[in-house]
C-alpha cells in the first residue's frame, strides 16, 4: 500500500532532481492537458447527451434520388403527411422550414432581420422540450390563417423585452403582420441548427397542392417503442413505392433517408474529433514514453538506494510501491498543470472554433472533463511507473551493493527497454506528423481553392425586404434598382450587384428542369440544377466571368420574354460543344417557364469550397423576385467599402430598410474553411509537441548513454580515437534508434492515415511529399538531439575519463 | 545461530559452471565476532550476502537461528532479514535524499513500528551515537567517518542479532576506522553478533575468529 511517507518523500525525491522534475512535469503536462481539453471536445460533441428526451430514438427523415444524386435533400409535404399516415415505425412526426423574418416588438422598435423557424405544433412535443416560460404552439395554433404565434428565443428575449414575463401575450410584428408572443425557449436550444430566435406556426396548408409538392422541410421523427432505427428504415424504404406509384411526378425515384439526429448534428465533425482523440491518445502514449525512459534512467542511477532499502528489510512490493508513489505524483502534478493547459485550450476552442459544430461551445472543464485528466494522471503514472518498479523485481542486490561508489547500470536490458521506448516514441510522433502533414496539405489545396469569384474588396449584406414598404413584388425590383445605383455612385464603389444566394454559404434553392429539343428524361431522371436569381451587375461586381453572350440587362424585365444565364457545367452538361445560347430550358421551380439562355458564366462553389460543380441557372431578378437578397460590394484598390456609407445609400431610399449581416466575402470564406483549418492547426499543434518529445526522448537516452559510456569513451580516446570517430559512433547510436521508430512510423502512418481520407481535399492519404518530409525532418532533429551529447563526448579528456572510475 | 553446509555459488556461463563459493560448511555461535578474509574475488561479500538473506540464488543447506533456510520462500527470507539482520556497507550507502533522521527512520519504517516508537528509537539512536546535532543533515553534508557512525546507528537501530559488516572501514581513515571498530566491539559484548568481511588485520584483531577463503573455498 501506498503510505503517506512515500509520497512525502517522493515529492521530496522530485524536488532535489529539479531538471528531471521539469522535464517529467512538462511531458505530462502537454499529453494530459491535450487528451483533456480534446476530451471535454469530444465529450460535448459526440458523448454527452443531446438536450432532448430520449434523444437516441429521434431521427431526421431526408428524402434521397440515388439516380440523380447522393446527396440528401429536404422533404416535401405531401410526403410527410402520407409518412404520418402510413407508418407504423414512427410514432411521432415534425417539420421546420428554415426562413429569416423583420421582427419589430420590444425595445427599441427598431425592425431587425432574425433567424426563424416556422415549425409544426408537434415538434416540440416530439422533443419533450417546452418552453421556460409561456406554452408552445397548440395544434389549433398551426393552421392556415390562424397562426400568428411566434415563440422567443431566451437570448431575443433578454435581450428585446429584458426577460420580462410582460412579453408573454404581447404583440411583435413579423414581416409586417402582428404575431402573439406565447412563450420562450430554454437557454441555448436549438435542435438542427443554431443561431435562430424566432419560431413561428409552419401552419401547412393541405389544400395547397404546389406548396406539397416541393421539398423544403427538415423532418424530425421519433421511433416507435420498441422499434429500431434499421427496422423503422426497412419500413419507410417499403412505402417509397406506394408514395411513387401515387403521386410519380413527386416521387419516381426517390426515397426517404433516415439518420439518427446525433448523427446529423455531429457526424461531420465526428471524424475530425475522433482523428484529433487518437493524436493525443498518441501523444500521451509518447509522454509517458517519455517519462518512463526518465525513469528508468534514474530508476538506473537509483538501484543502490533500492538495493540498499532491501538490506534495511525493504519487501519488493514497498520498493516498487515506493517507485509508483513517485510516478503517480509526477503523474497527478503533471495533471493538475495538464489541467491548467486543457482549460486554456478549450478557451481557445470556444473562441477560435468553427461555428459549424454548435456543441463546441458547450465544451468546458467540467466535472466530467476533471475526472477524465484524474484517470489519465493515474494511469499514466501507473503506465510509466510499471517499467522502473518490475526493474526491482530483478534487481541483483549483490551486484548493486558490490560496487562500491560506481553508481550502477540497469543493464543490458534496462538499456534494450529505453531503446525499445525512444523507438515507440519516434514512431508515434511519425503517425502524429504525418497526420498533421496531411491535414495541413490538405487545408492548403483547400485553400487555393479558386471559388469562381474573387472575394478580395468584397461586402456583402442582406437586404430583407418582406413585410417593409418594398414588400410588394413589384416595388422590390425597382427599390433594388434603385439601392444599386445609389451605392454604385459612392466613391471607392467599383461595383455592386445582388444575389439571391451567395456562393460557397449554401445550397440554396434548386429546380429541376428540362432542355427544349432534347429528350425528355423520365421524371425520376429529371436533372436537377441550383436555381438563383441575380441583378444585371452581379457577375461583374463578383468577378465571375461572363463566357459567352451578355450578363441580364434593364431589358430583362418582368414582363419580358424570360432569360437565363447558366453556369459552365450545365452548358458543358447538356450542350457539349455546341452553343447554348439561345437554347431553351424548362425551368420547373418557376411553373414550368421555358426561358431562352442569353448567356454563360463561370462555375462558382456553391457550398464550401470542395466538391464538384453544381449546374447553376440564373434568373434575372425582376422575373424571379426573391423577397430577400445579399448585396455584394465591391471597393476600389481591394479595400472594402465601408457599411456606414453603404447603410447611408440604402437609406437615402428607404430610411426603414433593414440591413442585416454585414460581411467583407474574405470573412465568409474564412468561415467556410474554418473547421478544416481549426483541425488541421490543432493537429499540427500536436505534431509540434510529438516532435518535441521524440527529441527529448532521443536526447535523454544518448544522452544518458554519453554518461555512462564515459570510461570506455575515454579508453578509446587514449587508444587513439580521433573525435569524429567519436562523434560518428555516438550520432550512429542516435540514427539507429531515429531509423528504427521511423520505418515503425511510416508503416502505422500508412495503415492509420487512410481513416482520414474523409477529411482530406485533394490530398492522397499515402501523400509521397509528407511521406518524405516527415522522416527528413524527424531524422534531423534526431541526429541534433544525438549531436549535443556526442559533442559532450568528443570534447572529454581521457584522462579524466578514466579517472570516473 | 548460523551453520551453512555444502552452500555453492555459481554462475552458468558458455563455457560451464563458474563457483564464486564451493561447499561452504560454516558454523556461527550466537555471540561470535567472525571476519572473513580472503584477496579480492575469494567469494568474501557474495558470502556476506547470502547470510544476509539478499542473496537466494545458491545451493546447499543454511540453518538461521533453527529456520532451514534453503526451504524458505523469498518472502520468508525477507522477514527473517527484518527481524534478525543489520548491514553495515564499505560505501555506507546512506540514501541521499534523505536526513539523518530519516536514514535511520528507514529500517523501522519496514518494521512496522508505530511513529511514537520510531520517533522514540531514532531519538535514542541519535543521542547514543553522539549526532544529534546532524539529524537534519543530508548525507551529502557530512565526512565518510559520520556517514559510517550513521550507517551503524542505521544497522543496530532495530535492534538486531546479526551485525553483518562489508569492509565497514575500507573507506575510512585509520582513527575513524579504529572508532567504528570500538563501536562494533561494544555491540558484540553487548551480545550481538558480528560478522565482517576484511582486509585488515588491525580490524580481524577485534574479532574471535578468522575465517579464511580463497578462490571460493574455505582454506583455514
Amino acid at each position: 500500500m501506498l503510505a503517506a511517507r512515500d509520497l512525502w518523500y517522493a515529492a521530496r525525491g522530485l524536488r532535489r532532481s529539479p531538471g528531471f522534475a521539469a522535464v517529467a512535469l512538462a511531458a505530462l503536462a502537454l499529453g494530459i492537458g491535450a487528451a483533456t481539453a480534446i476530451f471535454s471536445v469530444v465529450d460535448a460533441v459526440l458523448l454527452k447527451p443531446i438536450p432532448f428526451l430520449d434523444a437516441d430514438r429521434l431521427v431526421v427523415v431526408w428524402e434521397l434520388n440515388p439516380a440523380v444524386s447522393s446527396e440528401t435533400g429536404y422533404a416535401a409535404p405531401w410526403n410527410l403527411r402520407a409518412w404520418q399516415e402510413q407508418s407504423r415505425t414512427l410514432a411521432g412526426f415534425a417539420a421546420i422550414h428554415d426562413s429569416h423574418v423583420s421582427l419589430i416588438g420590444g425595445a427599441g422598435g427598431e425592425p431587425e432581420e432574425l433567424r426563424a423557424e416556422r415549425i409544426s405544433a408537434s415538434l416540440f412535443p416530439v422533443l419533450g422540450v417546452k418552453p421556460v416560460a409561456g406554452r408552445p404552439f397548440r395544434y389549433d395554433e398551426d393552421q392556415p390563417g390562424h397562426s400568428n404565434f411566434a415563440l422567443l428565443s431566451h437570448r431575443l428575449w433578454m435581450r428585446r423585452f429584458g426577460g420580462s414575463q410582460a412579453a408573454m401575450g404581447q404583440t411583435v410584428r413579423v414581416d409586417g403582420a402582428p404575431y402573439t408572443v406565447l412563450g420562450v425557449m430554454p437557454p441555448g436550444f436549438s435542435e438542427l441548427d443554431s443561431g435562430v430566435d424566432v419560431w413561428l406556426p409552419l401552419a401547412l396548408d393541405p389544400n395547397d397542392a404546389r406548396a406539397a409538392n416541393l421539398r423544403y422541410l427538415e423532418v424530425i421523427a421519433r421511433l416507435a417503442p420498441g422499434v429500431g432505427v434499421e427496422q423503422a428504415r426497412r419500413e419507410m424504404d417499403a412505402l417509397a413505392p406506394r408514395l411513387a406509384a401515387a403521386n410519380p411526378t413527386l416521387d419516381q425515384g426517390w426515397k426517404p433517408a433516415l439518420v439518427p439526429v446525433r448523427e446529423e448534428v455531429a457526424g461531420h465533425a465526428e471524424r475530425a474529433l475522433l482523428t484529433l482523440a487518437a493524436a493525443v491518445g498518441f501523444l500521451l502514449l509518447m509522454a509517458c514514453a517519455n517519462v518512463a525512459n526518465l525513469l528508468l534512467a534514474r530508476g538506473a542511477v537509483r538501484r543502490k538506494e533500492i538495493a540498499v532499502r532491501v538490506a534495511m528489510g525493504a519487501g519488493r512490493g514497498r520498493i516498487a510501491a515506493q517507485l509508483l508513489a513517485e510516478s503517480l505524483l509526477l503523474g497527478l502534478a503533471g495533471g493538475a498543470v495538464g489541467a491548467v493547459l486543457a482549460r486554456f485550450g478549450i478557451g481557445l476552442f470556444a473562441r477560435f472554433g468553427p461555428a459549424n459544430i454548435p456543441a463546441l461551445a458547450r465544451a468546458s472543464l467540467d466535472a466530467r472533463a476533471l475526472l477524465f485528466s484524474g484517470v489519465a494522471s493515474v494511469a499514466c503514472g501507473a503506465l510509466f511507473g510499471l517499467a522502473p518498479a518490475m526493474g526491482t523485481l530483478d534487481l541483483n542486490l549483490n551486484d548493486a551493493l558490490m560496487e562500491g561508489g560506481r553508481g550502477g547500470s540497469a543493464g543490458r536490458a534496462g538499456r534494450g527497454l529505453r531503446n525499445a521506448l525512444v523507438v515507440l516514441e519516434v514512431a508515434l510522433a511519425v503517425v502524429v506528423l504525418v497526420g498533421g502533414g496531411l491535414l495541413m496539405r490538405s487545408f492548403l489545396r483547400l485553400r487555393a481553392t479558386d471559388p469562381g469569384f474573387e472575394p478580395r474588396g468584397l461586402l456583402t449584406f442582406r437586404l430583407p425586404m418582406a413585410g417593409g414598404r418594398n414588400a410588394a413584388t413589384g416595388r422590390r425590383a425597382a427599390f433594388l434598382q434603385q439601392v444599386e445605383e445609389n451605392i454604385g455612385r459612392m466613391p471607392g464603389v467599383r461595383g455592386v450587384g445582388a444575389v439571391n444566394s451567395l456562393p460557397v454559404e449554401s445550397m440554396g434553392v434548386g429546380t429541376t428542369f428540362a432542355i427544349a429539343g432534347q429528350p425528355a428524361p423520365p421524371p425520376d431522371r429529371r436533372p436537377e440544377a441550383l436555381m438563383r436569381t441575380a441583378t444585371p451587375s452581379y457577375f461583374r461586381a463578383m468577378g465571375i466571368p461572363l463566357e459567352a453572350g451578355r450578363a441580364f440587362a434593364a431589358s430583362d424585365a418582368a414582363g419580358a420574354p424570360p432569360v437565363v444565364i447558366v453556369n459552365r457545367t450545365l452548358a458543358r452538361t447538356f450542350w457539349g460543344s455546341a452553343n447554348p445560347l439561345g437554347g431553351r430550358i424548362t425551368v420547373d421551380n418557376l411553373g414550368g417557364r421555358v426561358a431562352e439562355v442569353v448567356g454563360v458564366v463561370g462555375d462558382v462553389k456553391p457550398e464550401g469550397l470542395r466538391g464538384s460543380d453544381w449546374p447553376t441557372i440564373y434568373n434575372p431578378y425582376p422575373q424571379a423576385p426573391a423577397p430577400t437578397m445579399t448585396v455584394v460590394v465591391r471597393g476600389r484598390g481591394g479595400a472594402t467599402p465601408p457599411m456606414e456609407g453603404l447603410a447611408r445609400a440604402v437609406h437615402e431610399i428607404d430610411p426603414n430598410q433593414q440591413l442585416a449581416e454585414a460581411r467583407p466575402m474574405e470573412d465568409i470564406l474564412a468561415a467556410v474553411v474554418a473547421e478544416p483549418l481549426f483541425d488541421a492547426a490543432l493537429l499540427d499543434v500536436f505534431a509540434g509537441i510529438a516532435f518535441l518529445l521524440a527529441a527529448v526522448g532521443i536526447y535523454g537516452v544518448i544522452s544518458y548513454d554519453v554518461s555512462r559510456r564515459t570510461k570506455e569513451i575515454g579508453i578509446r580516446a587514449a587508444l587513439g580515437a580521433r573525435p569524429g570517430t567519436l562523434l560518428a559512433m555516438v550520432l550512429a547510436q542516435g540514427a539507429r534508434l531515429a531509423g528504427c521508430g521511423i520505418a515503425l512510423g511510416l508503416g502505422a502512418a500508412l495503415a492509420l492515415t487512410r481513416l482520414m481520407a474523409g477529411l482530406l481535399y485533394e490530398v492522397a492519404p499515402a501523400d509521397p511529399w509528407t511521406f518524405a518530409a516527415v522522416p527528413l525532418a524527424l531524422g534531423a532533429v534526431a541526429l541534433l538531439a544525438s549531436y549535443i551529447p556526442a559533442r559532450r563526448a568528443m570534447a572529454l579528456d581521457p584522462m579524466t575519463a578514466l579517472r570516473t572510475e | 545461530m548460523i551453520t551453512l553446509r555444502n552452500v555453492e555459488k555459481f554462475y552458468e556461463g558458455g563455457y560451464g559452471r563458474t563457483y564464486v563459493l564451493r561447499r561452504i560448511n560454516l558454523e556461527i555461535q550466537q555471540g561470535d565476532f567472525v571476519t572473513i578474509m580472503g584477496p579480492s574475488g575469494a567469494g568474501k561479500s557474495t558470502l556476506l550476502s547470502i547470510l544476509g538473506m539478499l542473496d537466494g540464488a545458491w545451493t546447499g543447506e543454511f540453518e538461521f537461528l533453527g529456520n532451514e533456510v534453503h526451504r524458505m520462500k523469498p518472502r520468508e527470507r525477507v522477514e527473517l532479514n527484518k527481524k534478525y539482520i543489520g548491514f553495515v556497507f564499505q560505501s555506507y550507502h546512506l540514501i541521499d535524499n534523505l536526513t539523518v533522521y530519516e536514514n535511520l527512520d528507514i529500517p523501522l519504517s519496514y518494521r512496522n513500528f508505530k511513529s511514537s516508537e520510531r520517533a522514540a528509537l531514532v531519538c535514542d539512536a541519535l543521542d547514543r551515537f553522539h549526532i544529534v546535532g546532524k539529524r537534519d543533515l543530508f548525507p551529502n553534508q557530512l565526512s565518510g567517518g559520520q556517514q559510517q557512525l550513521v550507517a551503524v546507528a542505521r544497522a543496530v537501530i532495530a535492534s538486531p542479532k546479526l551485525i553483518l559488516a562489508d569492509e565497514p572501514t575500507g573507506n575510512l581513515h585509520s582513527s575513524q576506522g579504529k572508532e567504528i571498530m570500538e563501536l562494533f566491539k561494544k555491540l558484540n559484548d553487548e551480545g550481538v553478533t558480528i560478522v565482517q568481511v576484511t582486509h585488515s588485520e588491525a580490524n580481524a584483531a577485534y574479532g574471535n575468529r578468522v575465517v579464511q577463503l580463497a578462490d571460493g573455498w574455505i582454506v583455514q
